[in-house]
C-alpha cells in the first residue's frame, strides 16, 4: 500500500469513527434502562470482534509477506553498494568499482545496500526525484542493514537522512544515478 | 487535626495545577518549533533541538506524572497510598524537569526524547548538559518507579496479587470483582514497573558511558532498551486515563460499569501486548531478530481487538440511549476515546513492516502520535482534571473544547498530509532540501500548523481560564 492509499484509508476510518461517535451521542438523548438498550449493542460487539478477527488476519496475510527483510540473501544481487554514514556525510561506494566518483548504478537490477553508521544512528532514506520516500533503512553504528531495492525507472535518486543524528541533520543530503 | 481524604484531594491538586503549567510551556514550545520550520521564527539548529528535545522528553514525563496523580487520587478512594512518598516525589519529580529545563534550554543537550545511543555522548553540546539530563532522567525514574511499586503495594494488600489482576473473574471463582479501575491500574503499573526497571539500567549504562568515554556500547541492544522503557510508559499513560474513564464515567452515565470476564481476560492480555510491540520502533533495524518485527506487528495489530471490542464498546454501553446529560467530562472522555481510536489507527497503519518502510520517520509519525496523544488522552486528562476541580464553567470548557478540537485535528492533519508526501519530520527546516517538492510542501505545511496550533492553543488557555476559576474552593474540599 502506497502512502496516499494509507492516508486515504486513514481518512475514511477516521471519517468513520467519528460519524459513529457522534450517531451514539446523538442516540443518547432517548432513554431506556441500560440492560434493554444494550441488547443490540452486545450484538453488534460480537459482530464487530468477528469483523475486526478477520480484517486483522487479511491484514497481516496480506502484508506479511512484503517484509523487506531476508531479500538480501534471496536476491543474490550483482551490485552491491557500501553506505557508510556520518556526520553529516554519505559515503556511498559500488563494491568492485574502479574510480569513487558520483555513484551510478544500473537499473532494473537487484541493488543491494549494505548501510552502516560511522558514529550515530543515521537513516538511509532513498527518494525519487519527485520527492516520494522509495525505502528505507538505519544506519547503525556496528551492525550492517542490507537493503535490496530495484530501480525501475533510470533518473537521478535523492538520499535524505531520516534518522535525527544532531545539529545539521536536516542538511546530510546526496544523490545518485540510476542508468 | 488531620484529614487524609483533604490532604490526599491538595497533594493532586498540586500535582494537577503543576502538570497544566508545564504543560502549557511545552506545548508553546511545540508552536515553536513549527513556527521554525515555516521560516516566521528563525531559531538557530541547535536551539530548534534543544526545544525539540524539551518537549518531547517533557511532554511524555508531564502526561504521565499528570496521569499518574489522577490514577493515585482514584485509587485513594480504595486504598490508601503513601501520601509522604507521593509528596517525595512531587520534590524528585520538580528537580528532575528543572534538569532537563537547564540541560536543554542553557545546556544545549538535544539528544531527542528517546536519546538514541551513541548520539548523547556526541560532542555537540557541553558534556556537563549530558550528565545534567541523564540525572535529571534517573531521578524521573526513581520518583515515577517508587510511585508504580507504592501503588502495587497497597493494591496487592488489598486485593492479593493475583486478585487485583481480576484472577478469580477470569477463571471463574466466586469471589467479588474488583472495580475496572483496580484492575486496569494493576496490570499497567505492573508492566510500567517491569520496564521502568530496564530504563534504570540502560540509564545506569549511560552514566557508566559519560564517566567512562572509551566505553562502547551495543547501539542495538541500547534502542531495545530505551524503546522498551519509553514506549511503555506512553502507552500505560493512556491507560492510565482509560483506567480513569472506567471510573468516573459511570458517575455521569449512571450505569454501572464492572469487571467481568471479558474485561478481564482483555486487560490481561493487554498486560502481554504492552510490553511486546515496542519491537515496532525497530522496522529499520533490520540487523534486529525478524522473528521481533513480526511479533512487533502482530502485537500491535492484536492490541486493537482488547482496546476496541472491550474499551470501546463499554463507553459506547455507557451512552447508548443512557439520557446522559452532555456536560463536559462526559464530553471529553467521549471524544478523547474517539481521538484515542482514530490515531490507534493511524498508528497500527504504520506498525504495518511494509507500510513503515515509506513511513518510518516522516511527518507520519508525530501525527498518529499527536492524534492519540494530543486529541485523545490530553482531552480525557482534561476531563479528568475537571473533574477532580470541579470549576462549574460549563460554557466556558465546552467553548474550549470546541477550540481544541478543530485546532488540534487541523494541526494533525498538517502532519498527515506531510507522511503522505514523504516529508521527514525532525528537520528544524526544510530548505536544504533539494528533493521534489519536499521543501516547500514541509514549509507550507509547517505555516497552516502554525494557525490550527494557534486555535489549539486559545482553547488550551481558556479550558485553564474555565479550570483555575475555582481553584481554591478545590484545594478546600475533599
Amino acid at each position: 500500500m502506497n502512502p496516499t492509499s494509507a492516508g486515504i484509508l486513514t481518512l475514511l476510518v477516521g471519517l468513520l469513527v467519528a460519524l459513529t461517535t457522534l450517531w451514539f451521542i446523538a442516540r443518547s438523548r432517548q432513554q431506556e434502562p441500560a440492560a434493554q438498550a444494550n441488547q443490540g449493542l452486545y450484538k453488534a460487539r460480537t459482530l464487530y470482534f468477528v469483523i475486526l478477527s478477520l480484517c486483522l488476519l487479511a491484514g497481516l496475510t496480506a502484508t506479511l509477506g512484503k517484509v523487506p527483510y531476508g531479500q538480501a540473501d534471496a536476491a543474490n544481487s550483482q551490485v552491491v553498494v557500501n553506505v557508510n554514514a556520518s556526520m553529516y556525510n554519505w559515503e556511498m561506494v559500488k563494491v568492485g568499482a574502479e574510480n569513487a566518483g558520483e555513484l551510478v548504478i544500473p537499473a532494473q537490477k537487484d541493488v543491494e545496500f549494505r548501510v552502516t553508521g560511522l558514529d550515530v544512528n543515521h537513516g538511509f532514506g532513498v527518494y525519487d526525484a519527485d520527492g516520494h520516500l522509495l525505502t528505507q533503512t538505519q544506519a547503525m553504528p556496528g551492525y550492517t542493514n542490507r537493503l535490496v531495492y530495484n530501480f525501475a525507472q533510470p533518473g537521478v535518486y535523492h538520499v535524505l537522512c531520516l534518522e535525527y543524528c544532531g545539529m545539521m541533520h536536516p542538511k546530510m543530503n546526496t544523490t545518485f544515478r540510476v542508468e | 487535626m488531620s484529614n487524609p481524604a483533604l490532604d490526599n484531594k491538595r497533594i493532586t491538586v498540586v500535582y494537577t495545577v503543576t502538570a497544566l503549567l508545564v504543560f502549557l510551556v511545552l506545548a508553546l514550545l511545540g508552536w515553536v518549533m513549527r513556527l521554525t520550520q515555516s521560516g516566521m521564527v528563525q531559531l538557530p539548529s541547535d536551539a530548534f533541538y534543544s526545544v525539540m528535545t524539551l518537549h518531547g522528553l517533557g511532554m511524555a514525563g508531564v502526561m504521565y506524572t499528570g496521569a499518574y496523580a489522577a490514577l493515585w487520587y482514584l485509587l485513594s478512594g480504595y486504598v490508601q497510598p503513601s501520601l509522604k512518598l507521593m509528596k517525595i516525589n512531587f520534590v524528585l519529580i520538580l528537580l528532575g524537569v528543572v534538569g532537563l529545563i537547564g540541560a536543554t534550554l542553557i545546556g544545549g543537550f538535544g539528544a531527542g526524547w528517546y536519546v538514541l545511543y551513541p548520539l548523547p555522548f556526541i560532542e555537540q553540546w557541553p558534556r556537563w548538559s549530558s550528565l545534567l539530563a541523564i540525572v535529571s532522567l534517573v531521578l524521573l525514574g526513581v520518583a515515577w518507579l517508587l510511585g508504580q511499586l507504592d501503588l502495587l503495594r497497597v493494591l496487592a494488600q488489598r486485593y492479593g496479587l493475583g486478585g487485583m489482576l481480576a484472577w478469580p473473574t477470569l477463571f471463574g471463582k466466586k469471589s467479588e470483582a474488583v472495580p475496572p479501575l483496580v484492575l486496569v491500574a494493576a496490570i499497567n503499573l505492573l508492566a510500567g514497573a517491569l520496564t521502568t526497571v530496564v530504563g534504570a539500567v540502560m540509564l545506569v549504562l549511560y552514566l557508566f558511558q559519560w564517566m567512562e568515554p572509551t566505553v562502547s556500547l551495543d547501539a542495538l541492544l541500547m534502542k531495545n532498551m530505551v524503546f522498551l522503557f519509553g514506549h511503555t510508559l506512553v502507552n500505560i499513560t493512556l491507560y492510565f486515563g482509560i483506567a480513569a474513564i472506567y471510573e468516573l464515567f459511570p458517575k455521569y452515565s449512571g450505569r454501572p460499569w464492572v469487571t467481568n470476564r471479558v474485561v478481564a481476560l482483555s486487560w490481561n492480555v493487554t498486560f502481554v501486548l504492552v510490553m511486546l510491540v515496542f519491537f515496532h520502533h525497530l522496522y529499520m533495524d533490520f540487523a534486529n531478530n525478524i522473528a521481533l518485527h513480526y511479533i512487533g506487528q502482530v502485537g500491535s495489530y492484536l492490541s486493537a481487538i482488547p482496546a476496541t471490542v472491550v474499551t470501546v464498546f463499554g463507553v459506547l454501553a455507557q451512552i447508548n440511549r443512557s439520557g446522559i446529560r452532555w456536560s463536559f467530562v462526559p464530553l471529553t472522555f467521549t471524544l478523547g476515546v474517539m481521538g484515542w481510536i482514530i490515531g490507534g489507527f493511524a498508528a497500527i497503519v504504520d506498525t504495518t513492516i511494509a507500510i513503515n518502510l515509506t513511513f518510518h520517520n516522516t511527518q507520519w509519525v508525530p501525527a498518529h502520535f499527536h492524534t492519540y496523544f494530543l486529541l485523545g488522552f490530553a482531552v480525557m486528562l482534561f476531563g479528568i482534571f475537571y473533574h477532580l476541580l470541579e470549576p462549574e464553567a460549563e460554557k466556558l470548557a465546552k467553548t474550549s473544547l470546541a477550540a481544541i478540537l478543530v485546532g488540534g485535528y487541523g494541526f494533525v492533519t498538517m502532519f498527515y498530509l506531510g507522511g503522505v508526501n514523504s516529508v521527514p519530520r525532525r528537520f528544524s527546516g526544510y530548505e536544504a532540501v533539494q528533493t521534489g517538492t519536499i521543501a516547500q510542501t514541509g514549509h507550507d505545511l509547517a505555516v497552516y500548523a502554525v494557525g490550527f496550533a494557534a486555535i489549539l492553543l486559545v482553547g488550551v488557555l481558556l479550558y485553564y481560564a474555565a479550570v483555575f476559576r475555582r481553584i481554591g474552593a478545590a484545594w478546600n474540599r475533599a
